[in-house]
């Protein structure tokens, strides 16, 4: 298929039918989250493996962070084969009100794996039930792994489900939260130290650094920054529901959105970020053309796992470079007009599940000069170049954009190996 | 419906892909989500470039449609020409009823390895049926291959891979004190995995996998291939199994053996004279029961220490599979087999089987209980 065939992930066809290892499911991108959560229990319900899984990732964090009283309570469910032909509600609601009998939790998650949800037991008719008789915050978090792409949606709808659980208070001037850092850094990204060095303060990072407290005050936020992809739903629903405006720094690749991002964030902060922008779009520009001398007419197979893949291509074609391949990850572009717009520079295949072995082959056969993205092949073979745009915490913003450019100025410089 | 509030047991289902992994010829594809695979290739530590899924999607649950598993084992037919596929339901695949049975009477004659069906797999399992399972359905395959002339005296050592804890370095010992003391090479690449198809081919068959029992004895009544089975900790089962190998080989252990062995005799000794001054030493000792005799020969008989599998105390030492051990930070801990949430740093690089595996296992238990020592646990 091309790209001009696109219609929706779902058109995507498989390179192989075979797939290993497979990409993460969304209940993994749930847990991911919920086990940053302090104070509140997650019932991980499902069979053996999900289970099993979703709760090692619990438990790794536990370790990481030692046993303290604050921790995040897992519970691995597993369920028997007489539970899903005859039904578990009436024992889920048991183990729920024994939980909310507990003193240690103010919140209960209650997550379900997909062969829960194809027996389509009504947890919702329990967990509603149950919220009328008490305080503490219920949530049941379906999965829906046959509709989702990957467990980035996981992740997504986890951070936009617990926007469920803030309340409204006074909005705190010159405040600010972080939505969808999941690793440590985020608080010193680039628009993170602007809006300190006005004096703002960071109340909260959403999911990386929060506890439920917090949580439930994070409509007091005059600000929020959307760092990563997944943060976006979260970002939309505060708005939504509180009228919190919020800044995307999660367009790693596109100067445009970049520049939109801070021309927002100065008219946030009634700050002149004009001469801040001329400035790093100068250095981004000369950067630009020295890479592009490097570049031009180089052609790449893509292959990133997490960043937008038409919008990171159509960043290398604007650079020279010709995209022969996308083979696509975890993420995908939430708009198509980055599509319509890299469809001038090349319509290159689009796979989805390709193999290493299969991607060996097509590099043997086409030998591009790049391969931009995750990769174990043995590129030097084939006298391809790899380079992998690291995703940090804290690298957004023009830092990002200069940090990548710099990247591929500095991959390989001693282009294509002789003799192959 | 159980609750866990640590991990579950590992299932059959993991258990079977974890010995398939091994087999260089065989090839296993799940009907079922991509997650689970993913998850279980990141167990396995290694990319085995045998186990796949195919994924599935609404209209597979919608439809019942199969037409995404047929695809894939055509395409592993054609593309990795192994000898056997095996085809594994799913606990969606399952809900949803997928005939994998109808399916391969339909294409079996499209393809040219042999496929085999493992469906309707059990909700609730434990880990070492699968493996069972496995070993079940690699004697059933043996008698289909010819029987190899034996060129050379090689050994087949089961149990030990990637997938375990240990289960590398642990491998990679035995192989060497194999080649150094009798000159034997293995069967097993370097990283302990084989061909089914040249199974026969071996002269003897070390099976540290308890699940592999009735396998070697198929093996030994079928072919007359010599066993030992039993983990490798400690120098007594060194020497035992070293017995073994020159009986049923009618080789002789090299000269360097007899001075390695006095040289870890005094290891041993001197360990003994060191932690003599503490008036109590106690030892949780609790893993897989494949490697607990083993273990606690070494612990009680060897090194002369106290342990239990009762309960767990604060001065305790813990030596046990990853999950305990990381639930007890206060204690000093010994992880020696799976399960483990962390994911540990050198564990392929650091026996406890074998020589260096003895020499290694002394420093670490002396070196915890100095530790514990220093932290005034009172021994």
């Amino acid at each position: 298929m091309r790209l001009d065939e696109y219609t929706g992930f779902n058109n995507i066809p498989n390179y192989n039918a075979a797939i290993s290892p497979g990409r993460h499911c969304p209940l993994f991108g749930v847990a991911s989250i919920l086990r940053h959560i302090e104070g509140s229990t997650i019932i991980y319900l499902g069979t053996q493996d999900c289970v099993y899984y979703a709760q090692k990732q619990n438990l790794e964090r536990q370790i990481v962070h030692g046993n303290s009283s604050n921790i995040t309570r897992s519970l691995a469910v597993q369920v028997s084969e007489s539970d899903l032909v005859f039904g578990m509600g009436p024992q889920v609601e048991k183990l729920l009100r024994e939980e909310i009998k507990k003193e240690d939790n103010q919140a209960i998650f209650l997550v379900t794996s997909c062969s829960i949800e194809l027996i389509s037991e009504n947890l919702q008719g329990i967990v509603d039930k149950l919220l009328k008789e008490t305080e503490k915050f219920i949530g049941l978090i379906p999965i829906e792994n046959f509709k989702t792409f990957s467990y980035l949606e996981g992740i997504e709808k986890a951070l936009d489900f617990l926007i469920q659980y803030t309340g409204k208070f006074k909005s705190e001037k010159k405040t600010y939260a972080i939505l969808g850092a999941r690793k440590k850094g985020a608080e010193d990204s680039e628009p993170s130290k602007y809006l300190k060095k006005l004096g703002y303060r960071l109340i909260g990072i959403l999911p990386y650094n929060i506890n439920l407290e917090e949580l439930k005050e994070l409509s007091k936020a005059e600000i929020n920054l959307v760092l990563e992809p997944c943060g976006l739903s979260a970002a939309e629903s505060l708005h939504q529901k509180y009228g919190i405006p919020y800044v995307r720094f999660d367009r790693f690749l596109c100067l445009k959105a970049t520049i939109e991002a801070w021309e927002k964030l100065g008219n946030l902060t009634n700050k002149d970020t004009d001469r801040f922008i001329v400035e790093e779009t100068k250095k981004i520009e000369e950067l630009s053309e020295e890479v592009r001398k490097k570049l031009e007419g180089k052609s790449f197979f893509y292959s990133e796992k997490v960043l937008y893949p038409f919008e990171t291509c159509l960043f290398l074609s604007k650079l020279g470079m010709e995209a022969t391949c996308i083979f696509v990850g975890s993420s995908m572009d939430r708009t198509d007009e980055i599509r319509q717009e890299l469809l001038k520079y090349s319509n290159p295949r689009i796979w989805k599940n390709a193999e290493k072995r299969s991607r060996e082959k097509m590099l043997e056969e086409e030998r591009p000069d790049y391969f931009i993205g995750n990769n174990s092949e043995k590129l030097e073979e084939y006298g391809t170049v790899g380079v992998q745009f690291p995703i940090e915490a804290g690298k957004v913003g023009f830092e990002y954009y200069k940090d990548s450019l710099k990247l591929l100025l500095e991959a390989n410089k001693e282009f294509k190996n002789e003799g192959i | 419906m159980k609750v866990f509030e640590s991990l579950p047991d590992l299932s059959a289902r993991i258990g079977f892909l974890k010995t398939v992994a091994n087999w260089k010829d065989a090839v296993s594809i799940e009907f079922g989500p991509e997650g689970t695979m993913h998850y279980i290739q990141s167990d396995i530590a290694g990319y085995t470039e045998n186990l796949f899924t195919t994924g599935i999607r609404e209209p597979e649950i919608i439809f019942g449609d199969t037409k995404r598993l047929e695809q894939a084992i055509l395409d592993l037919d054609r593309e990795l020409k192994p000898r056997i596929i095996f085809i594994l339901s799913s606990p969606v695949s399952q809900i949803i009823g997928a005939d994998l049975r109808g399916l391969v009477e339909k294409i079996k004659r499209q393809v040219e390895a042999k496929l085999l069906v493992w469906e309707n797999i059990a909700t609730e399992s434990i880990e070492e049926e699968g493996r069972v399972k496995a070993y079940k359905e690699a004697a059933s395959l043996i008698k289909d291959i010819d029987k190899n002339q034996k060129l050379n005296k090689r050994v087949l050592i089961l149990g030990l891979s990637e997938s375990d804890y240990n289960g590398l370095a642990d491998f990679r010992e035995l192989k060497r004190i194999l080649k150094k003391y009798f000159n034997l090479d293995c069967i097993n690449d370097e990283d302990g995995r084989y061909y089914l198809e040249e199974i026969l081919e071996a002269s003897f068959i070390i099976s540290v996998d308890r699940a592999s029992i009735n396998f070697v004895k198929e093996l030994n009544n079928f072919s007359g291939i010599p066993f030992y089975q039993g983990a490798i900790y400690g120098l007594r089962e060194i020497d035992i199994l070293f017995d073994a190998i020159e009986e049923n080989l009618k080789v002789k252990r090299g000269e360097y053996w007899q001075y390695d062995k006095k040289e870890l005799s005094k290891k041993i000794q001197n360990f003994q004279t060191r932690v003599q001054k503490y008036s109590f030493k106690n030892i949780y000792l609790n893993v897989r029961e494949d490697r607990m005799t083993s273990l606690e020969n070494f612990i009680s008989k060897e090194l002369g220490l106290k342990y239990t599998n009762d309960e767990i105390s604060p001065e305790d030492i813990i030596i046990s599979n990853g999950v305990t051990c990381s639930l007890h930070p206060e204690n000093q801990t010994i992880c020696v087999c799976n399960p483990t949430i962390e994911q540990k740093l050198y564990s392929d690089s650091i026996p406890f089987m074998g020589v260096l595996g003895l020499g290694n296992l002394l420093s670490i238990i002396y070196s915890a209980i100095i530790k514990n020592k220093n932290q005034g646990h009172n021994f």
